[in-house]
C-alpha cells in the first residue's frame, strides 16, 4: 500500500495550526463530495480527506501519526512499530516516544482514545472507515447510444462493486427505449446494508452518436443528398431506429429543410412514438471530373439564382 | 410511465431502507424533495431512496440543514438536466 501522508491529502503543511486543518478538511469535502463532485475520483479522495482528517483533528492521534507515520495505528493498536515505522521517524524528524518503553500498548492507547470506541468497524480495526452510504440503495451511470437503448437487450457492463470496491461485470436488461435519466433497476445489486441487500439503480445517459439525436419524444438525423437530388428532388434511403425507409426529397431543398417522418421517433411514456426529423444537407463531390464542371460552369453562367441577395451578381 | 423497473415502497419501507425515522420522511415529502408515486396514497417510487440517502449524507458530510440539502438536491438535479441536454446538443 502505497504511504499516505495526511498532511498532503489535506494540502496543509505539518506546522498547520488546528484552525487551518479544519478549514482545509471543510473545502476538500464540499469539493470532493461523491455527491456533488464531478471529479474523477471523488469518492476515493473524499475517503482520503475524512481520513487524514480523522487523525489530524485530534491532537493525540495527530501526534502519533507525526512520531510513526502510518504505522501509527499499530503502535495505538499495542503493537510494536513494524521496523519501516523507523523511517517514518525519521522522515517526520521526531523524537521522544519509544514503544518499547511500554509493556501493554493497548491500555495506553486505551487511556489516549477512550476504549476500543473505533474498533470493531464494519471492515474491522483500524482501517478507515468507508464512506458511510446512509442508504444501501446505490446509484451508478450507463452510457448507451440513442440506437441501443431504443432497441433494449441483454448488455454486460463493469461496475465497481458497492461492497468490495472491486471491479464486477453486471449483467444488464435494458428495457427497449429507456430514456435518459431513467434509471434501471437492479435488485439487491447495490451495497449490504445490515439485513437489507440494497438495489443497483443505473442512470441511463445517451452518448452522442453521430446519426441520431434525441429531442424529447422526436429523433434527429441528417439525410445527405447530392447536389441534383436537392435540386431536382428524389427519393432516398434513410436510415431511422428501426430500420431503413423510403423517403421523399422535395425538390428544391436546400441544407437545413428538414423533412418529418410522423411517428418514427422515440417510443414515449403513453405508448406512441415521437416523429424523425430528417435534415437535409447538401454534399458535394469533393472533386469534379471535366465534364461535371463544365455543367456546373454553364449553370452558373445561366442561372438567376442568388443565395445571398446582398452579393450583386 | 411503462417500465419494468417500477415498483414501489412505503414510507416506513423507505425509512428502513435509508436509515433514517419516518419523521424524516414525511417531512422530506413536505418540502416536496419526495413525492408519492402517481395514482397512490402513501407509495413511494423505490428510487426515491436514493435521493433521501442523498440528502442525508450531505447533511451528515457538509454540515447543512434540512432545507439546505434540499436547496443542494434541485440544483444537483438541474445540472444534471443539463448535462443531458447539452450531451444531446452534442451529438447534433
Amino acid at each position: 500500500m502505497a504511504y499516505k501522508d495526511y498532511y498532503q491529502a489535506l494540502g496543509v503543511p505539518r506546522t498547520a495550526p488546528e484552525e487551518d486543518i479544519k478549514k482545509a478538511y471543510r473545502k476538500l469535502a464540499r469539493k470532493y463530495h461523491p455527491d456533488v463532485s464531478k471529479e474523477k475520483d471523488a469518492g476515493q479522495r473524499f475517503k482520503d480527506v475524512n481520513e487524514a482528517y480523522d487523525v489530524l483533528k485530534d491532537a493525540k492521534k495527530r501526534a502519533l501519526y507525526d512520531q510513526y507515520g502510518e504505522a501509527w495505528k499499530a503502535v495505538a493498536e499495542g503493537h510494536a512499530p513494524p521496523p519501516d515505522a523507523q523511517r517514518a521517524r525519521e522522515d517526520f524528524g521526531a523524537t521522544g516516544f519509544n514503544p518499547e518503553e511500554f509493556s501493554d500498548m493497548g491500555s495506553v492507547f486505551d487511556a489516549f482514545f477512550g476504549g476500543g470506541r473505533f474498533r470493531g468497524g464494519q471492515r474491522g480495526g483500524w482501517q478507515a472507515q468507508p464512506w458511510p452510504a446512509a442508504s444501501a440503495d446505490q446509484e451508478a451511470a450507463i452510457e448507451l447510444s440513442v440506437e441501443d437503448a431504443f432497441r433494449g437487450g441483454e448488455r454486460s457492463v463493469a461496475l465497481l462493486d458497492p461492497d468490495t470496491g472491486e471491479r464486477r461485470q453486471y449483467t444488464v436488461r435494458i428495457p427497449a427505449g429507456v430514456r435518459p435519466r431513467q434509471r434501471i433497476r437492479l435488485a439487491g445489486q447495490g451495497a449490504k446494508g445490515g439485513d437489507i441487500a440494497g438495489d443497483l439503480y443505473l442512470n441511463v445517459q445517451l452518448r452522442p452518436s453521430g446519426r441520431f439525436r434525441l429531442e424529447g419524444d422526436d429523433v434527429h438525423t441528417v439525410l445527405p443528398v447530392a447536389p441534383w437530388e436537392a435540386a431536382l428532388g428524389g427519393t432516398a434511403t434513410l436510415g431511422t431506429l428501426d430500420g431503413s425507409v423510403r423517403v421523399k426529397v422535395p425538390s428544391g431543398s436546400s441544407s437545413g429543410r428538414k423533412i418529418r417522418l410522423k411517428g418514427k421517433g422515440y417510443p414515449t411514456s403513453a405508448g406512441t412514438h415521437g416523429d424523425l426529423y430528417a435534415e437535409i444537407r447538401v454534399d458535394v463531390p469533393s472533386e469534379l471530373e471535366p465534364e461535371e464542371r463544365q455543367l456546373l460552369e454553364q449553370w452558373a453562367a445561366i442561372s438567376k439564382f442568388n443565395p445571398r441577395p446582398e452579393d450583386p451578381r | 410511465m411503462t417500465r419494468s423497473t417500477l415498483s414501489v415502497f412505503s414510507l416506513r419501507e423507505v425509512a428502513v431502507r435509508c436509515g433514517v425515522d419516518v419523521e424524516l420522511v414525511q417531512q422530506l415529502v413536505e418540502l416536496g424533495v419526495i413525492e408519492r408515486a402517481p395514482g397512490t396514497e402513501a407509495a413511494f417510487a423505490c428510487e426515491v431512496t436514493l435521493r433521501v440517502g442523498k440528502l442525508v449524507r450531505l447533511q451528515r458530510d457538509l454540515g447543512v440543514n434540512l432545507e439546505g440539502a434540499a436547496v443542494i438536491i434541485e440544483l444537483l438535479d438541474r445540472i444534471e438536466s443539463l448535462e443531458h441536454e447539452l450531451r444531446a446538443r452534442d451529438a447534433g
